[in-house]
């Protein structure tokens, strides 16, 4: 077992690097364009603007980093170091520190900055001082507002239902761009909008950096620090009396209401048990995670990302007659991170329960993927209502192919995620929002589209033909590959747990490490 | 087998149990007869063995080699009949942390093949037995320890089993809580019930139980009725402590005086 597992430690290291090096890239290259653009003297005068739009975006990013932490509850809880007699100065200069750590990839976008300043010719090693002073400055208060800001959004994410909305939020924000670029707005009109009076703690930190408004500047941003002081401490004290589980406890609801029930004992009207009292138990279950929540209503959305840049080309762009399938197949890629790709992630050491009762592990399998398909159906009617908004082709006959795609590749993923379930199982928090393999991931992206081939011969076979007839006899034959494919994978994985299944549960059993997370 | 022939045998009967990780035994050659109707305690120090042969009894891990019978049934050839038969309490929690205890408990129920409105019933009347019809409604994950153990329990006697298999079941409950399970199983061995439990608590296990074994590195060092394994003017905890090897005088540091 320990080889194996090394293996996948090992992959798994092998993945972090990739991406940890993807992400900093990223932040390499937006920093490498600021130099370029601050170096530049011909775009000197619109200087102030540029900078105070830039800082502000970066201040956005900075406090909203911690606040999608914190919403993922992946931040480290220092109340548990409480248990020590560490002083809470001391803990509130860990916290600053931690803020200051995992800010790298903005401070390569500020180096950036600052280089590309004293590159210029208008400014160059003169203005060092003010530069440097400036961008200091910016980067301290940003540090202590965000160490306030996670430990007040922490409460807050504790106490209410607020981690949900929020999410909308982030979504939200996140396809904004998308929404400028449909929309054809232009940056240099958004621009205009940016807030640059000096009493703004970026346009005032934005003005020292380029030596306007110096004493104005050194003075609003001095403010702006102290402020940020007051409000970080003040929110780190209120966190560390802050008393979480005995608060989110009132806040719990209890049992279902009488619409809710009515929905999850349908399964028992229409199937016999235990397959019924399994696929019912998983309704519950996945309802009141607000992780699957989260990830549902985002499996609804995000679809729709995909498929702006075919809107923008107008109704005529030939992806278009593809857009409501894609849309509902990402969709259910995206709940695979959460169920089938991992059923057993959130029954954790509970799964012991499908060994102990007199129940077949097979029906435990088929009732999480039946389950999942349950879901599907309000998925595709909010996928479908969605595309509607934005003018995606979503007739009556797109629908059903949409839901017969979507039912042919959901056989393959869950046949696929039957057997990493059983193979690669991983115990999973519900309040985490982040918490997810490396590997599974990867697994996903890379056997997602591998799978759905006999799907997308279909689409082409349409396309070369013209033929409906040709599309829906390669579709049926998808679908019974699907069919075949998920009985055998169904089969295996079954096999498979039962002989692994010391293993299985040892790793669902997992509990979270000792430097314990919110 | 007959019905009386299989009321004959042990309720729980183990032959050279051996379960081995990494070329180390942690079950070694372990054999062992549980009457039918005993309140059988099994004790044994940290990492003795005790869970490993719970969980090889109740099928959750495979043995090296043995053989398990459990109510006259071999292990795992009937696995799926002696499931039916059997309650369980495990060490780990067994319960789902997002359902409510009713709605696990009716759950439970379905699973050992109650009809619902049965398994409803049932449900309802076990919160009540177990002083838990107030928290029944609620989550379960908002449960205190002792609330969990006694949703377990209660989850263990849903389907009226003969044999209960139950790994540390008073850890983390209350005095009162244990007095009341501790009644309840009882009065469910009276019924004709077996009983097959662990416990730490040497005191727990000299006042309930009628059978006793002790483990240690894996095997059997002493078994026999209560009577027999306090024979003389020995105590449970002086016989524990003399067979697990255990009675020999600690290190002490300067420092700590």
């Amino acid at each position: 077992m320990r080889p194996r597992r090394g293996r996948a430690l090992r992959g798994g290291a092998v993945f972090s690097a990739i991406t940890t090096l993807f992400f900093y890239g990223v932040f390499g290259f937006l920093g490498f364009s600021m130099m370029l653009l601050f170096s530049s003297p011909d775009l000197a005068g619109r200087f102030v603007q540029l900078l105070s739009g830039i800082l502000l975006l970066v201040t956005g990013y900075w406090q909203i980093g911690p606040v999608i932490t914190a919403s993922f509850g992946a931040s480290i809880d220092l109340r548990k170091l409480m248990a020590y007699p560490v002083p809470r100065r001391q803990l509130f200069l860990v916290e600053v520190l931690l803020r200051t750590m995992t800010s790298f990839d903005i401070v390569l976008v500020l180096s950036g900055i600052v280089i590309g300043l004293l590159r210029n010719p208008l400014y160059g090693w003169a203005a060092a001082p003010y530069v440097i002073v400036g961008a200091v400055a910016f980067a301290a208060m940003n540090v202590l507002f965000s160490a306030g800001v996670k430990s007040w959004m922490e409460r807050f994410f504790v106490r209410t239902r607020f981690k949900e909305v929020f999410f909308l939020i982030v979504v939200l924000v996140m396809i904004s761009p998308q929404l400028f670029f449909l929309t054809n707005t232009k940056a240099s009109g958004l621009l205009r909008l940016v807030p640059s009076q000096v009493v703004w703690p970026w346009a005032a930190m934005g003005r020292l950096m380029l030596r306007e408004s110096v004493l104005p500047g050194i003075l609003m941003g001095a403010a702006w620090i102290c402020v940020a002081l007051f409000f970080s401490r003040r929110q780190f004290g209120k966190m560390l009396a802050f008393d979480g589980p005995v608060s989110a406890r009132k806040e719990k609801k209890a049992a279902p209401d009488r619409l809710s029930e009515r929905l999850f004992r349908l399964p028992s009207r229409l199937l016999p048990d235990p397959l019924a009292a399994l696929i019912e138990k998983e309704l519950r279950t996945l309802t009141r995670i607000s992780r699957f929540r989260m990830a549902y209503g985002m499996s609804c959305f995000f679809g729709v990302l995909l498929v702006v840049p075919s809107i923008r080309r107008g109704p005529h762009s030939p992806f278009l007659q593809y857009a409501l399938p894609v849309m509902a197949v990402y969709g259910l890629l995206m709940l695979g991170q959460i169920t089938f790709w991992n059923s057993f992630g959130f029954d954790r050491s509970a799964a012991q329960g499908y060994f102990c009762w007199p129940v077949r592990f097979r029906d435990a399998l088929i009732a999480k993927n039946v389950s999942v398909m349950v879901m599907l159906i309000p998925q595709v009617a909010l996928v479908t209502l969605i595309a509607r908004a934005f003018h995606v082709p979503s007739s009556p006959g797109k629908i059903v192919e949409t839901i017969i795609v979507d039912g042919i590749a959901a056989l393959f993923w869950f046949g696929l995620g039957n057997i990493s379930s059983v193979r690669m199982p991983r115990a999973m928090n519900p309040e985490k929002m982040n918490q997810m393999a490396n590997k599974l991931q990867s697994l996903t992206i890379l056997v997602a589209p591998v799978v759905l081939l006999p799907v997308v011969l279909a689409y082409w076979a349409r396309s070369v033909f013209g033929s409906e007839i040709v599309f829906a006899g390669i579709l049926l034959i998808a679908a019974i590959l699907g069919g075949i494919f998920y009985w055998v994978a169904l089969d295996s994985a079954v096999k498979s747990a039962i002989e692994r299944r010391e293993s299985l549960l040892q790793e669902l059993s997992r509990a979270d490490g000792p430097i314990s997370t919110t | 087998m007959s019905a009386t022939m299989s009321e004959m045998t042990p309720a729980i009967a183990v032959t050279n149990l051996r379960k081995v990780y990494s070329g180390k035994a942690a079950v070694d050659g372990l054999s062992l007869n549980v009457p039918r109707g005993s309140f059988f305690g099994f004790l044994g120090p940290n990492g003795a063995g005790k869970s490993t042969t719970i969980r090889m009894l109740t099928g959750l891990i495979p043995a090296t080699s043995g053989t398990i019978e459990l109510l006259g049934l071999p292990m795992p050839a009937e696995e799926t009949a002696i499931k039916q038969r059997i309650g369980l309490v495990p060490d780990d929690s067994l319960l789902f942390d997002r359902l409510t205890g009713l709605e696990f408990l009716e759950f439970v129920g379905r699973m050992y093949s109650l009809e619902r409105p049965l398994a409803r019933q049932r449900a309802v009347e076990l919160l009540e037995l177990f002083e838990l019809s107030d928290e029944g409604r609620k989550i379960i994950g908002e449960y205190s320890k002792g609330m969990r153990k006694r949703v377990a329990m209660a989850a263990s006697l849903i389907h009226r089993p003969e044999l209960f298999l139950m790994d540390e079941p008073f850890e983390g409950v209350d005095a009162v809580g244990a007095r009341l399970m501790k009644d309840i199983l009882l009065d469910q061995v009276k019924h004709g019930a077996t009983i097959f439990l662990t416990s730490h608590v040497l005191e727990v296990v000299e006042r309930l139980c009628d059978h006793a074994a002790i483990i240690n590195d894996g095997k059997i060092v002493a078994e026999g009725s209560m009577a027999e394994l306090r024979s003389g003017s020995e105590t449970l905890e002086e016989v524990f402590v003399r067979t697990v090897g255990a009675d020999r005088e600690y290190g002490k540091l300067d420092w700590l005086g």
